[in-house]
């Protein structure tokens, strides 16, 4: 697999996923509630798209 | 810590032309975000705050400790300093990072700073009484640091990721140019490509030559475009550029040797969902040996292997077929997280006595009947209270006439009927209290997310 310039896509699935990933684990364990979840997924969301924009931009 | 010397940047105009040498002025404090620069020789990330220390001419500790101590609050500190990172311009350098992404305009760094100013707040109000996001408050920072990063980096890395698109094209011609030109003569006549021009040129000079025989004496057709351009090297042998030329746009046959960095013939996708195996395999182990592993567990376990190969693929090989994987376990996710244990199947109780009822009664999927009528001291029950829980399926209580009950029942979906009380469709939630007299009371709650819930009296 060689370094190739960055792939947008799998960037912004992977911060999703991986945001998805870390919430659940902190839900799990307890170290969020119901209510901290209800703001940390649509900052995930911003912060995911933002980064999706920033990194498109940059490809320009 | 030594400021910097003023004169070393002369590029730096806006900063250094009005800076007053004999010490702090509250005024500069304003027009410090759209003036200041970074800088280059005194700092530990960006130089924001040796920048902003020389901007304000104060000692670059002092702005530091305070933008530490920012930090610590809400994670304002770290809004301020990547705000400063992406809207403030190095030393030497014309535009800040963000101008340099977007198109020129003069509104820009005021727009970056106002957004910077509502992140900081919205961190500020976030994080309520101070630390009460817990350990995951930073993590929306973190991602906007992720963000900065990734605009950052092209100012170390320009050339090092633009120039392997840009190689590869060059060495496909000169093996291709030499047996295929012949018929590629005939249906490229103007492609334009201005990169590989130079080289093109080059290469089909000196294969020039050789194909001109083979075009001569096999094949008729061309031959007479081909016979005057030998005729004229042949002729003027001092000037071999002028026929060079009018061949070069003809000949770039370079359509199948189109680079595709990112595919790695799955390498990427097959090395996921290996780490996936092994990981699950890892699990079940420890969850054999005692400590329990709930199916819900395995699936976020899959998860963040397969996000982790995507955040990979973001730089090797393809990440994208695991897209679909993540969307799978992340939809599965989700939805079995909302049963309230990983179980399934039926809990089918009767109970004779008062103390074999159970103050809560758990199902992930399947059905939960408690039949209290068989119990022989319902009086024993007086003020305790049975959460009945179930993800999906079906409650069922069965009551003696001698048991007051309160009941409340919430079920995100489905049908609630409880003692002639009734409730149907989505956020299906029903009251009931008997009225109040010398039998005994015993509260219920129940608890669903699709079903259908039933309370009724012998």
């Amino acid at each position: 697999m060689k370094r190739h310039p960055l792939d947008v896509v799998s960037f912004v699935a992977g911060l999703i996923f991986f945001g998805v990933f870390a919430i659940w684990i902190g839900w799990k364990q307890g170290s969020l509630s119901m209510d901290d979840i209800g703001w940390i997924t649509p900052s995930l969301l911003i912060v995911a798209g933002l980064a999706g924009v920033g990194a498109s931009l940059r490809r320009r | 810590m030594a400021t910097v010397p003023r004169p070393g940047h002369d590029g730096a105009m806006s900063d250094t032309s009005s800076a007053d040498p004999d010490g702090f002025d509250p005024g500069r404090l304003r027009t410090a975000p759209m003036q200041m620069r970074r800088s280059r020789d005194d700092r530990y990330i960006a130089g924001v705050c040796g920048g902003l220390a020389r901007y304000l001419n104060i000692d670059p500790v002092i702005v530091r400790v305070i933008m530490a101590a920012l930090v610590v609050v809400g994670g304002v500190g770290i809004v301020i300093y990547l705000a400063a990172w992406l809207l403030a311009p190095e030393d030497g350098v014309g535009e800040s990072i963000v101008e340099s992404h977007l198109p020129r305009n003069d509104k820009t760094r005021m727009l970056g700073w106002i957004v910077a100013a509502v992140l900081a707040v919205g961190a500020l109000v976030g994080s309520g009484p101070w630390f009460g996001w817990g350990w995951i408050g930073p993590l929306p920072l973190l991602g906007i640091a992720v963000l900065v990063w990734v605009l950052a980096r092209p100012r170390q890395g320009p050339t090092a990721t633009t120039a392997p698109p840009a190689t590869p094209p060059v060495p496909p011609p000169p093996p291709t140019a030499a047996p295929s030109t012949p018929s590629a003569l005939g249906d490229t006549e103007d492609i334009e490509d201005t990169d590989t021009d130079t080289t093109l040129r080059t290469s089909t000079a000196d294969s020039d030559t050789t194909e001109t025989d083979t075009i001569a004496d096999a094949d008729p057709r061309p031959a007479a475009d081909s016979t005057a351009s030998t005729t004229t090297t042949t002729r003027l042998p001092p000037t071999p550029p002028p026929p060079a030329a009018p061949t070069a746009p003809p000949t770039p046959p370079r359509p199948p040797a189109t680079p595709r960095p990112r595919n790695d013939h799955g390498a990427l996708t097959l090395l996921t969902l290996a780490a996936l195996l092994a990981v699950m395999g890892v699990m079940s182990i420890v969850d054999q040996t005692g400590t329990d592993i709930d199916g819900p567990v395995y699936l976020a376990g899959a998860l963040g292997v397969v996000a982790a190969g995507m955040l990979v693929g973001t730089w090797w090989g393809n990440g994208r077929w695991l897209i679909p994987f993540g969307a799978i376990l992340t939809t599965t996710l989700i939805a079995v997280s909302q049963l309230p244990v990983w179980k399934t199947g039926e809990i089918k109780e009767a109970p004779t006595r008062s103390d074999d009822v159970l103050s809560s009664y758990e199902m992930g999927v399947g059905r939960i009947e408690l039949d209290l009528t068989q119990v022989e001291d319902p009086a024993a029950l007086d003020g305790r209270t049975i959460t009945m829980d179930n993800g999906v399926g079906e409650i069922d209580v069965v009551l003696p006439d001698t048991l007051d009950v309160t009941v409340s029942a919430e079920l995100n979906l489905g049908h609630v009927e409880i003692l002639g009380r009734e409730a149907n469709g989505g956020d299906a939630s029903t009251q009931y209290t008997d009225a109040d007299d010398a039998d005994p009371n015993v509260r219920i709650e129940i608890d669903g997310s699709i079903g259908n819930v039933e309370v009724t009296r012998a």
